[in-house]
């Protein structure tokens, strides 16, 4: 994709709706900052990188800025031709990984950072609502994850939360299956030694 | 390069990981995973067993339900990237187009449209209009000045400004048009006016709050997208940690770093009481688009003091008194229900943490306790953006 230069012949059917557009059409044209063709890609991935921000923060007032911000670097790679080599989308989740751990590292330098964070009520029933018990679930994975490297993190949240497979992880991620099966596996054993430590120590 | 991983500690860890890693990929296309364990080794089947077993519960952990974005911020969102899509195209272009540029664009926006220098010729007019008069000369000018301001009113020239936001320079020139308007206006329709006045500032704060968000968010550093106003509004009051100004919530402080929590307390001058006008300095915040930072206060017009010969007690500086909860014009009373958060409620009100933090005197970490009575908007049956249906 970066090997076109700057100027070229675009070979983007103009009279189809832009909706129809395959992604390598887009980014194609937005290689050049095409309004309409930024506008689909952004149209297109807002929310799963919305989610996939949420999911991993738990915080969505975080997540719409930390979304806002990975389209704000996308341009910005493509002005400084820092862009994609293989998968657009995989790229694209980097970036939003990055944000994430760069969040948490900023957040960790001014003060600690405890499980409660993210929980801010103070209650004595033992009789939580359904979606306060997927909240607590949700934040002590949370806490766990942050404990991981950050390979073993992404492959955590791609395998698990976003259910795409060993070889659709590998290309996103730019490895071999056999280097995220590796991945895979060391994520889950020390992530087990975490839950399993703050089960013992309620 | 032959791997691109840390290396396995030995065989057995490899065994282990190709098993788990294919065990995993069976029971996500659909089979029953005790059929699948059956086909593992028995000496790995209980290993394999407790791996899965944390699979799914990382697998449930993400059932939690994502909350949707807010759909304004959305919208600001995809603005303020097709914007900055727009500007990078023109630089593209302009590289594109000369090769060698014959002379250098000039740092400030690269907008030269007419009608952007037209709003810089009128802010000019404006600022040097508002150094020779103040509102109350204004009452006593001339007929011709009524009559320019009623051609500047009837003609478009106006409808620049019903977009503008505090920080831009056209905002000068709306309040210049807001005080033409009260000055014009009969007595009795004052009290009206600068009602809608309000309103009308209440919801321009709003979106130069969420555009700032926005730039805040791509920039890095919170100061550059702080906006600074100077507002005159009429004080109604003390609602625990905020100054009401006709439902413009000011907050008793402000932080002189946006990056950094250090806050610095309001300064008041003059006796500030309620019904007075006040002249007041404010920091509007990226996202905190329901109150604002108070920095300075300055009463212009005090109340006439009361009739009553009676001595009144001395009240505590406004600055210094305790924190009392107050509810404010379409605010309500709520009891905390199990799993409510602060942030929780804000959302679903249209409002801001903050606000409701400050307004109910909440603890610096905002825990709020079962049972625990606490002032929230109102809310409203359309979507929590338009808050002209509260009140």
């Amino acid at each position: 994709m970066m090997s076109k230069g700057r100027t070229y012949q675009p070979s983007m059917p103009v009279t189809l709706p832009i909706s129809s557009w395959s992604e390598e059409q887009l980014l194609e044209a937005a290689i050049d900052f095409n309004e309409a063709a930024l506008a689909e890609i952004y149209d297109r991935y807002e929310a799963r990188i919305y989610t996939y921000i949420y999911r991993r923060t738990g915080e969505q007032s975080l997540a719409e800025d930390l979304a806002a911000q990975v389209f704000m670097k996308m341009l910005q790679a493509i002005r400084d031709r820092k862009t994609w080599h293989s998968s657009f989308s995989g790229w694209l989740y980097r970036i939003a990984h990055n944000l994430i751990i760069d969040y948490y590292r900023q957040r960790d330098r001014h003060h600690q950072v405890e499980l409660d964070d993210t929980l801010e009520l103070v209650s004595e029933s033992d009789d939580p609502v359904r979606s306060a018990e997927h909240r607590q679930t949700a934040d002590k994975l949370r806490f766990a994850m942050r404990q991981l490297t950050e390979e073993q993190a992404e492959v955590v949240n791609l395998r698990f939360l976003d259910g795409f497979s060993i070889s659709e992880v590998a290309t996103m991620m730019n490895k071999t299956e056999g280097a995220i099966k590796a991945l895979q596996y060391r994520a889950v054993m020390t992530l087990r030694t975490l839950l399993e430590h703050e089960q013992l120590h309620r | 390069m032959d791997q691109d991983f840390e290396p396995y500690a030995n065989m057995d860890e490899e065994i282990v990981a190709e098993l788990f890693a294919s065990a995993l990929a069976r029971i996500e296309a659909g089979e029953d995973p005790q059929f699948v364990l059956s086909d593992v080794p028995e000496q790995n089947r209980a290993e394999l067993s407790s791996l899965l077993g944390i699979s799914n519960y990382i697998r449930q952990a993400a059932q939690e339900p994502v909350p949707p974005m807010n759909q304004a911020r959305s919208r600001a969102a995809r603005v303020a990237f097709l914007d900055q899509a727009a500007a990078l195209r023109a630089e593209l272009q302009q590289t594109q187009v000369s090769a060698q540029p014959l002379w250098r664009e000039p740092t400030a926006a690269p907008e030269t449209g007419w009608l952007v220098q037209l709003q810089r010729q009128w802010t000019q007019l404006v600022q040097q209009l508002q150094a020779l008069l103040t509102v109350r000369s204004v009452r006593l000018a001339p007929i011709a000045l009524t009559l320019a301001l009623s051609a500047i009113l009837a003609s478009g020239l106006v409808t620049i400004t019903r977009a503008a936001v505090p920080g831009e320079p056209s905002f000068a020139f709306q309040k210049w048009v807001w005080r033409m308007e009260q000055s014009l206006a009969a007595q009795n329709q004052v009290a009206l006016i600068e009602a809608r006045q309000q309103e009308e500032l209440r919801q321009e704060i709003e979106e130069a709050a969420a555009i700032a968000k926005v730039q805040a968010t791509a920039s890095g550093d919170l100061n550059l997208a702080v906006r600074r106003e100077t507002l005159t509004v009429r004080y109604t009051g003390l609602a625990g940690n905020l100054l009401n100004f006709d439902s413009l919530l000011v907050l008793r402080s402000y932080q002189p770093d946006a990056n950094l929590r250090a806050t610095i307390p309001i300064t008041i001058i003059g006796d500030l009481k309620e019904g007075a006008l006040v002249e007041v300095t404010v920091n509007i915040l990226p996202g905190q688009g329901d109150s604002v930072q108070g920095i300075s206060a300055r009463v212009l017009e005090p109340t006439a003091p009361p009739s009553s010969p009676s001595v009144q007690p001395e009240k505590p500086s406004v600055v210094t008194a305790p924190c009392e909860p107050r509810p404010i014009a379409g605010w309500v009373r709520y009891v905390v229900n199990p799993g409510d958060t602060v942030s929780d409620l804000a959302q679903q009100r249209g409002a801001t943490t903050v606000t409701i933090a400050e307004l109910n005197c909440l603890p610096t970490d905002n825990t709020i306790v079962v049972g625990q009575s606490i002032f929230v908007p109102a809310v409203t049956t359309t979507a929590t953006e338009d808050r002209k249906s509260v009140v």
